[in-house]
């Protein structure tokens, strides 16, 4: 590789890495089990797109291949963690900390994400927190784009009726607040979202 | 998009709007730089995973490491940026500059250094304590300075304040901090920031927001930058000039790969701007490098980031309620 093809490739890297970055370490923050895990995918995702830079699509698609790696990478992530140490299992059936549990929105939102499926949850949170469109969330899970539809609608659907359901926060006897449910699907790796 | 209550709590809740993030964002900074400094791999060769682990670690555990304190990176003119990147560029830097008041950050690898807040001809210098930076700071031993009304207030370190009723009277010592002080947030300074970067490339960014990179020409490629604004580009100047040629200047010989990176917010205002430059070795009596300071040592990757924030909060800036004359 010539110094000039170098440079060309670090110049492509740079235009990757400033307008991915922000979108791939929200993604690995919400969806790492431990908040260093995320911060540690989110280096392994670029350094694979740096090494793999020929295979990263151009445009648009760029995108959801990142996400699809971190998705990889943070599974990856998973499986040594759990070969290590059955304690995170134990770990992931608690529930997790607000950003801000004084704020009572971000309390309903939590219980109600919690409600969620594992695989309704991620679907949910890539289209409306990281702003991917049905299909390319169908890159980063790799399931058909329809599917990935009709589980967002879906998604949405239960997300609003628990939201709504919820007493607004403030009640002391608010059964949300009186006794907050772990995760459903507590094996997920999405515990961390609102860490 | 659905404005429903319930999706509209649940955007409210996304991490990117918790107050954290931006720092999130900040330590990432210099990941990209580390990164192309590694070897491509193309072709999908063998893994080297510890080496990859050596990097991530690297590139999240840098603490404060540079040789001085200022508080905005400058440098100098490549001709060769995209007009419509360089125009927008050039347009969101007026209009940061001509916001009345603000607070300016500076931070060198995630540590904060200084703070400088402005309200109209009112400027704040603040030096953080948690820095572990003395060598070079534009305060030295003090903790703060005010330009208030004409006169110059130092802050010493036993929280005592002297007042200088006019800034000619600061003394030989001080003077050039204080003239320098004022034109940090001189409007030109901002602008000449743009002055400095080469292939300037202009990117969507997530929430409305705008990023710019560009690449930090050499002196030695570009002997005909002039720099004289204030400390930060005369700082600047000398370390691309006679002090580049200087491995014991910090930053000395870096090449010219070190790149200009900056975030415009949806509101049209700077957000961040930083210089990377990879750093030959540690000078020796810096934080974080005390054994380290030998050519033979990887380069360093070192981030300066100002980071803008509370334009046109009209915060104020007052007189210490108790401060010692200078006698004229």
């Amino acid at each position: 590789m010539t110094d000039a093809d170098l440079e060309q490739r670090r110049q492509r890297f740079d235009a990757l890495f400033s307008e991915h970055l922000a979108g791939v370490a929200s993604y690995c923050r919400w969806r790492s089990d431990v908040p260093s895990d995320g911060q540690d995918a989110v280096g392994e995702v670029f350094l694979v797109a740096w090494r793999r830079l020929d295979e990263v699509p151009s445009g648009e698609q760029a995108r959801p291949w990142l996400y699809a790696t971190a998705r990889r990478v943070m599974a990856n992530q998973a499986r040594a963690n759990a070969r290590r140490s059955r304690l995170r299992e134990r770990l992931r059936a608690q529930p997790v900390a607000a950003a801000d549990e004084d704020d009572p929105l971000v309390g309903r939102v939590r219980e109600a994400l919690a409600g969620l499926g594992p695989r309704d949850r991620e679907v949910l949170l890539l289209a409306e927190w990281e702003g991917l469109t049905a299909a390319e969330i169908a890159v980063v899970v790799h399931r058909p784009a329809v599917a990935v539809r009709s589980r967002l609608h879906r998604a949405r659907r239960r997300f609003r009726t628990a939201f709504e359901s919820q007493e607004p926060a403030g009640d002391a006897d608010s059964p949300a607040r009186r006794s907050p449910r772990p995760m459903a699907g507590a094996s997920s790796r999405s515990t961390t979202f609102l860490s | 998009m659905s404005t429903t209550p319930s999706l509209k709590a649940l955007h409210d809740a996304s991490p990117r709007h918790q107050p954290e993030f931006d720092a999130l964002l900040e330590r990432y900074e210099q990941l990209g730089t580390q990164i192309t400094s590694s070897p491509p791999d193309s072709a999908g060769g063998p893994r080297r995973p510890a080496h990859r682990r050596r990097l991530i670690s690297l590139s999240l555990g840098f603490a404060a490491a540079a040789a001085l304190a200022v508080v905005l990176g400058g440098l100098t003119l490549g001709g060769e940026s995209p007009q419509s990147a360089y125009a927008a560029a050039h347009k969101a830097l007026a209009a940061t500059s001509a916001q009345r008041s603000g607070t300016m950050t500076l931070t060198v690898n995630g540590t904060t250094l200084s703070t400088l807040r402005w309200n109209d001809h009112r400027i704040a210098l603040r030096k953080d304590r948690s820095s572990a930076l003395v060598l070079g700071h534009v305060l030295g031993p003090d903790l703060q300075m005010l330009l208030i009304g004409g006169g110059v207030y130092v802050q010493h370190q036993d929280g005592t304040w002297t007042h200088y009723a006019s800034q000619a009277e600061v003394g030989e010592k001080l003077g050039p901090e204080v003239e320098g002080l004022a034109a940090e947030t001189h409007p030109n300074n901002a602008l000449e920031i743009l002055s400095v970067a080469t292939n300037l490339t202009k990117t969507s960014g997530p929430n409305g927001t705008t990023l710019y990179t560009g690449t930090i020409r050499n002196a030695h490629v570009d002997p005909q930058m002039t720099l004289s604004q204030n400390d930060v580009t005369q700082v600047l100047a000398k370390l691309r000039g006679e002090g580049a040629s200087d491995a014991n200047a910090p930053g000395g010989r870096y090449p010219d790969s070190s790149k200009l990176r900056m975030i415009v917010g949806h509101d049209g205002l700077v957000k961040r701007i930083s210089f990377i430059f990879q750093q030959p070795y540690c000078r020796a009596g810096l934080p974080n490098c005390p054994q380290s300071g030998s050519p033979s040592n990887p380069h360093r990757t070192i981030t300066w980031s100002v980071r803008y924030s509370h334009l046109g909060d009209d915060q104020p800036i007052t007189r210490p309620t108790a401060s010692t004359d200078v006698p004229k």
